[in-house]
């Protein structure tokens, strides 16, 4: 018996069209029309993310007035000033301490519910539920929610640390802590989202993978790591990407449950940026903080993808 | 190798429907066994339930003799080839199929020398180091018996396991399969709705329907003596002719439609029969069956006529019944010509019309006893 022993070939090689080489078709490709069909999306794109991000970086160059119009032009000024003032580091080290504080406890904990409500038992729906519950909820209410659970004299953090014979913490406001607080807050925002994508990714895995471990007698640690895992992979990575991206962007429950402070404990970039812009109108800094966010952003997910896409295993 | 007995199992699923009914199957050490019946009959149930994948309502599972109802699924030494093969697409072939051993921590030596007398048994060499999704169909399904292979389980259990391939590969598979068997000497319990399958595999066969087993036995004698129209019409292809009559026990004359008659006397009680006989027990006049004196002949109008190289499918009309008769080599018939035929009386079967069991089957003395459970 002979088998098939042909190489799968990367990209077979089509023999070159003449139409290829005219200068329109080099222009629009060899289907013009496909242009039409991405016209829509990219009208919006242009209108809501390729113009505001050409304005902001024109603006990172200017002085401003009040209106946030640019005045006069300066050049990498702002840049230079934004990048020695003491108040930027702090919050950019506040940033990726959040960062750091958040994403991997997320994933974690979401990793590990997921888990468990992906087993097959009775009433197991209920605790999808449940752990999915806090995507359907605001940040606004989460927060206020969160104000009366941190409350120091009548929330129930310190009630019950008082049951325990240890004193309050000024949650909020004590500068050790506040950070931990919002941070605990965004996890529990986070959490159910988080949770149904990767349920959702387990759900997905062929349930006769498991079974065919079962017969071959793989542990439950071995199953998880050998096959769950793996499989997981591709939802995992998407999952770190958005938490990432969205972990540096966060803004709401600062603003209701700290509004930076204790000094600038938690003033995360996007809120310095806010607190520049509509607080001191300084547009022109705020822009330039804008942009520097966003090569950060645009650089880790770039090392995300150069350096974890290779663990992840696509069907 | 180890023999495997499951003594009254009946299978409910949670909605309250009976899946599986009663089943005894005694399945010895080192046998072919073949699970056939249509789609939806239990097939899959039955295997699981062996495999320990799924529990059983109540019942009795013995393995090798011993109670293994409680037993987990890794305890029973079996290995199983589902019909989507289970590979691990992120593993390459070789991966996938010392995954199990692995997990056992089963020496690198053993391991080696499991995998390199499989690929061998399976010509597999060539494609170990590829994933899943950079093989071809047939050799996912190398790769998923070379899984089973290399567990050296002693019952091996497959569940439809050509079902996704071309009918030439499968054709090749169901021998290489069978080769595999007889040299290891697994006992195998092997599932499938493909009466061809049953019949070119199994040393024994149970052909189910709706979760209940039909009948038991050895291929040819399951083809020869179906013990009811369903395993007749199931078994065999083009299926058996199956007509309702009336056998009129006074005057000894058996009535097809509204106007043919045999005349003969069975040892049945008169009243509303089925009728059987298969393709290729109806003869052109021109055969040597009609020189004998007890040859029933008759003449039907051919409406259509399929040539299959050395062999041609011929449909007619009996009272408006469609028959189906099978001719050795290659005949060109007008349609609506009528046809000369001839049958032997010792071909007909005769069922109940109510149960469908088998009430008259001529040749049945002569046979072999056959195992039953
Ligand atoms: N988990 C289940 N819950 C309820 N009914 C099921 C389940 N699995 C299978 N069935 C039913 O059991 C019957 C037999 O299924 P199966 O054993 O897969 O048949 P086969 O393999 O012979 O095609 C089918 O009618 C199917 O609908
Ligand atoms: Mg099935």
């Amino acid at each position: 018996m002979v088998m098939e022993q042909t190489e799968i070939k990367e990209g077979a090689d089509f023999p070159a069209t003449n139409a290829r080489e005219q200068p329109i078709n080099r222009l629009f490709g060899t289907q013009p029309a496909a242009w039409l069909y991405l016209l829509p999306s990219l009208i919006l794109f242009a209108v809501f993310v390729f113009y505001p991000l050409f304005r902001t970086l024109q603006l990172s160059f200017f002085l401003s007035d009040s209106k946030g119009l640019p005045t006069v032009f300066v050049g990498f000024n702002n840049y230079a000033r934004l990048l020695s003032s003491p108040e930027f580091l702090a919050s950019a080290g506040s940033t990726l301490l959040f960062v750091l504080y958040t994403v991997p406890t997320t994933i974690i904990l979401a990793l590990i519910l997921a888990l468990l409500a992906n087993e097959k038992l009775k009433g197991i729906g209920f605790f999808r539920t449940i752990f999915s519950s806090s995507m359907g909820i605001s940040v606004a209410a989460s927060s206020v929610v969160w104000l009366f659970i941190f409350n120091p004299s009548a929330g129930i953090l310190n009630r019950l640390l008082s049951l325990l014979g240890v004193t309050g913490i000024n949650w909020l406001a004590d500068p050790n802590w506040a950070l931990f607080s919002v941070s605990l807050t965004t996890i529990w925002l986070h959490l159910g989202f988080t949770f149904l994508i990767l349920l959702g990714g387990l759900q997905n895995i062929d349930e006769h993978l498991y079974e065919n471990a079962q017969i071959e007698g793989c542990g439950y640690w071995y199953r998880l790591r050998r096959i769950t895992l793996p499989m997981l992979s591709p939802t995992l990575f998407f999952v770190i990407t958005v938490s990432m991206i969205d972990a540096f962007q966060t803004f709401g429950q600062i603003d209701l449950l700290t509004k930076g402070g204790p000094g600038n404990a938690t003033n995360l970039i996007v809120y310095s940026i806010y607190q520049k812009a509509f607080i001191n109108f300084d547009f022109g800094m705020a822009s330039a903080e804008v942009i520097v966010l966003f090569l950060c952003i645009l650089l880790i997910t770039a090392l995300q993808f150069k350096f974890g896409e290779r663990k992840v295993h696509y069907q | 190798m180890k023999s495997v007995e499951l003594i009254d199992v009946t299978k409910t699923y949670g909605n309250g429907s009976v899946i599986i009914k009663n089943l005894n199957l005694s399945i010895q050490s080192g046998e072919f066994f073949v699970l056939v019946g249509p789609s939806g009959c239990g097939k899959s149930t039955i295997l699981r339930m062996i495999a320990g994948l799924e529990g059983m309502t109540s019942g009795t599972l013995l393995i090798g003799g011993k109670p293994a109802n409680l037993l987990p699924p890794s305890k029973r030494s079996l290995s199983m080839v589902f019909q989507n093969y289970a590979l691990y697409p992120h593993l390459t072939a070789r991966e996938n199929i010392i995954f199990g051993l692995k997990a056992h921590r089963i020496g690198k030596d053993i391991v080696e020398k499991r995998l390199r007398e499989a690929a061998e048994m399976l010509n597999l060499a060539p494609c170990l180091d590829r994933k899943p999704r950079q093989l071809s169909g047939g050799q996912r399904q190398r790769i998923a018996l070379a899984r089973s292979i290399v567990s050296e389980a002693p019952i091996c259990l497959m569940d439809e396991p050509l079902s996704n391939l071309d009918a030439k590969l499968r054709a090749r598979m169901r021998s290489e399969i069978r080769r595999i068997q007889r040299k290891i000497g697994t006992t195998m319990i092997y599932v499938t709705h493909d009466q061809i399958e049953a019949m070119t595999m199994g040393d024994r066969m149970a052909v189910l329907h709706d979760g209940t087993v039909q009948q038991i036995g050895r291929p040819i004698d399951v083809y020869n003596h179906p013990d009811h129209t369903f395993v007749a019409s199931f078994i065999g292809s083009p299926q058996m002719n199956l007509m309702p009559a009336v056998y009129d026990d006074v005057q000894k004359i058996l009535r097809i439609g509204a106007s043919w008659t045999i005349t003969r006397e069975l040892p049945i009680a008169g009243g509303e029969v089925i009728l059987g006989i298969r393709p290729e027990n109806i003869h052109p006049a021109t055969h040597p069956a009609s020189a004998q004196n007890k040859a029933i002949h008759f003449s039907a109008n051919i409406i259509d006529t399929e040539i299959l190289g050395n062999e041609t499918q011929l449909t007619f009309l009996l009272d408006h019944q469609t028959w189906t008769a099978k001719w050795e080599g290659q005949w060109t018939i007008p349609d609506q010509s009528a046809q000369e035929m001839v049958i032997l009386p010792e071909n007909l079967l005769v069922f109940d019309r109510k149960d469908g069991h088998i009430l008259y089957d001529p040749k049945r003395s002569q046979k072999v006893e056959e195992v039953t459970v």
